[in-house]
């Protein structure tokens, strides 16, 4: 049972640190250096959709009436309009973040579920060459750019096999479909392929280091003993008892990386000009398109302090022993 | 024996005697330790690498090359000429390597040392003071988790221009929460040790029990965090390099990772593709090493790990 008062608490957190955030955000976007109209208004506009706009954002109010609008256009939703075309900044960016889904939630499913095995075995044969070859091959992975092991894939499956596609989410000239129609093609998972599976790669080293490390000190408890004197096979102590009981730290892993992912695939996303979130951030920053760029951090901010929440209300309930230990990244 | 030391009374020679030892034995644990002896080999190397680049590079990294038969010699795969090829501007990869390896450790030193500085301090004022300024520091603490690495970096790009300085800046703002909470709990339980208590009641002030007393006693969990956050780093260096936003004063290897990417490369120069990634790959995986081996030193237990 997660106690009220916990939950409350943490919701509290979860609600200063939006509100910081977005502080933030005002400060980088309309007080520091340079025309903080400019960051909202695009110079390309007609004077007339200029004129409407910096009525509607207050831009030629005083900077405290101008901080209380920008909260009320947060709170409901409202983040200005992209420079590049003009539409509203929050539909445009929620629907390229359903592409970067598709690459995410496969990779951080396959790293979480393959890892915590792969930790086990490694945990079971601590100290030996599996496992000490096996721990330096993981933190290689974590250690390897990611931008770096996508080049080389590509330039593998891509450029030399010529068996996967080179990048994009669709053959050039396709036009894209809606969101369920992009879920459901095939040739939208044939191009996803390489982005997944690199970005597994580099996911899975947490979960399995994580998996070996608590799984060492579990497997000094004395009910494992007990198991073992028992008579009871080896792989069901290993993972019915011993990884089990190792899952904790790994499931509240799992959700702190569901959060981060956002922010991860700017870089992955690029490599692979996949167009999710990561992607349209990047082409924002080079087109200048300041309220894009605001609002695309806004959502990958967002999404960390969500599934911070979610980690820690999660763990609290399958270990009620967990309390007040705050963000374990 | 130094001036110094002949001043020293009996007393504080023999704790300088026992720190020196301690030091010593550290030291020998942690060569000991056969990953992270490599890894420190890796970091030395690299750092010989940087400092001496000019007299180890055979080519300016920036020149265009022109072979003997009056051509640039553009993406030539590896010869005895050219050790690692050239690029699309016919300069020379081997070259530009090696130079680029300055960047990487500017990027890591610095940041880490920042890192140990600002996050050793509010940890410290956070788990000695607590009460309110523990309260306010570690929210701010929480807030910083909120804020992922990559798009502040290009945040900070956008809004104040790419360079090194701006990307290390931008990385310290953030990469101290860590150092913050680890320092805190710590200092948290050694507050409520004897020896606080008697520099207290001996009238110590607030600032010489932190950094005399307490500090000495976290600098393991200092150093652990710290050299993980240089490994931490270069990778977010390598990052926003390669997404065109970092460096930009300088040649570093993610740069280079750039050039091979957007000047369409990649389908083939295997040559320019491989070192950049294998050297960053290396050094940030030594840096991982180099922490934990010191983390064994500290506490023993890890070693029948």
């Amino acid at each position: 049972m997660v106690s009220l008062s916990y939950l409350g608490k943490r919701l509290g957190l979860m609600v200063v640190s939006l509100y910081a955030v977005i502080t933030i955000l005002f400060f980088l976007f309309r007080i520091l250096p340079g025309d903080p109209t400019s960051r909202v208004v695009s110079p390309r506009f007609s004077a007339e959709q200029q004129e409407q706009l910096m009525a509607q954002y207050g831009l030629d109010e005083p900077l405290h009436t101008q901080y209380i609008l920008y909260m009320r256009n947060f709170a409901v939703g409202d983040l200005g309009q992209s420079f590049q075309h003009g539409e509203p900044v929050l539909p445009f960016i929620l629907d390229r973040t359903i592409n970067t889904l598709i690459l995410t939630v496969p990779a951080i499913l396959i790293a979480f579920i393959l890892g915590p095995f792969i930790g086990a075995l490694f945990a079971w044969h601590r100290n030996g060459r599996l496992d000490n070859y096996g721990t330096a091959i993981a933190l290689t992975t974590y250690a390897a750019p990611i931008f770096w092991t996508g080049m080389i894939a590509l330039m593998i499956f891509s450029f030399t096999l010529n068996i996967l596609p080179s990048g994009g989410m669709r053959p050039a000239g396709d036009v894209p479909g809606t969101a369920v129609d992009r879920v459901f093609s095939l040739v939208t998972w044939q191009h996803a392929i390489l982005p997944i599976v690199i970005f597994a790669l580099w996911r899975i080293s947490r979960p399995i280091l994580i998996t070996r490390n608590t799984m060492i000190d579990v497997l000094g408890d004395d009910f494992i003993q007990l198991k073992k004197a028992e008579g009871t096979p080896e792989s069901t102590i290993r993972y019915r008892h011993a990884m089990r009981n190792s899952l904790l730290p790994v499931v509240h892993y799992g959700a702190l990386a569901i959060g981060y992912a956002f922010g991860g695939s700017v870089i992955l996303e690029t490599v692979f000009s996949w167009p999710g979130l990561g992607r349209t951030m990047w082409d924002a920053v080079q087109a200048h398109d300041y309220p894009v760029v605001q609002g695309a951090f806004f959502l990958m901010s967002f999404m960390v302090i969500l599934f911070n929440f979610i980690a820690d209300i999660v763990s609290s309930w399958l270990d009620p022993r967990v309390k007040d230990e705050g963000v374990v990244e | 024996m130094n001036l110094l030391e002949e001043r020293l009374t009996k007393n504080q020679r023999i704790v300088l005697e026992t720190y020196k030892e301690r030091a010593q034995w550290a030291g020998r644990r942690f060569l000991s330790n056969r990953m992270a002896a490599i890894a420190l080999v890796i970091v030395l190397g690299t750092l010989f690498m940087a400092i001496f680049a000019p007299f180890l590079a055979p080519y300016e990294p920036e020149a265009n090359v022109v072979s003997d038969q009056g051509q640039y010699s553009i993406l030539e795969p590896p010869s005895s000429d050219h050790l690692m090829g050239t690029n699309h501007h016919s300069q020379d990869i081997l070259s530009q390597w090696i130079y680029g390896s300055r960047v990487s450790l500017l990027v890591a030193f610095l940041s880490g040392l920042a890192v140990m500085l600002i996050g050793t301090t509010v940890g410290l004022v956070s788990g000695y003071y607590k009460g309110t300024v523990d309260l306010v520091l570690m929210r701010v603490v929480d807030v910083l988790y909120a804020i992922p690495a990559i798009p502040l970096l290009l945040v900070v790009s956008l809004l104040f221009g790419s360079s090194v300085w701006n990307v290390i800046i931008a990385m310290v703002l953030i990469l101290w929460r860590t150092m913050a909470r680890v320092v805190r709990s710590q200092t948290l339980s050694l507050s409520e040790r004897p020896f606080v208590k008697a520099a207290k009641a001996s009238g110590a002030s607030d600032l010489r029990i932190m950094y005399v007393h307490i500090a000495p006693n976290l600098l393991p969990i200092i150093l652990i965090e710290g050299v993980f956050v240089m490994g931490s780093a270069i990778l977010l260096e390598a990052g926003i390099s390669f997404l065109g936003l970092g460096t930009t004063e300088m040649i570093s290897w993610g740069v280079m990772l750039q050039l091979t990417y957007t000047s369409g490369a990649i389908t083939h120069a295997w040559w320019w593709v491989l070192p950049p990634g294998l050297s960053i790959t290396a050094l940030v995986v030594a840096f991982f090493y180099m922490s934990r081996g010191i983390e064994e030193i500290t506490n023993p237990e890890l070693q029948h790990r």
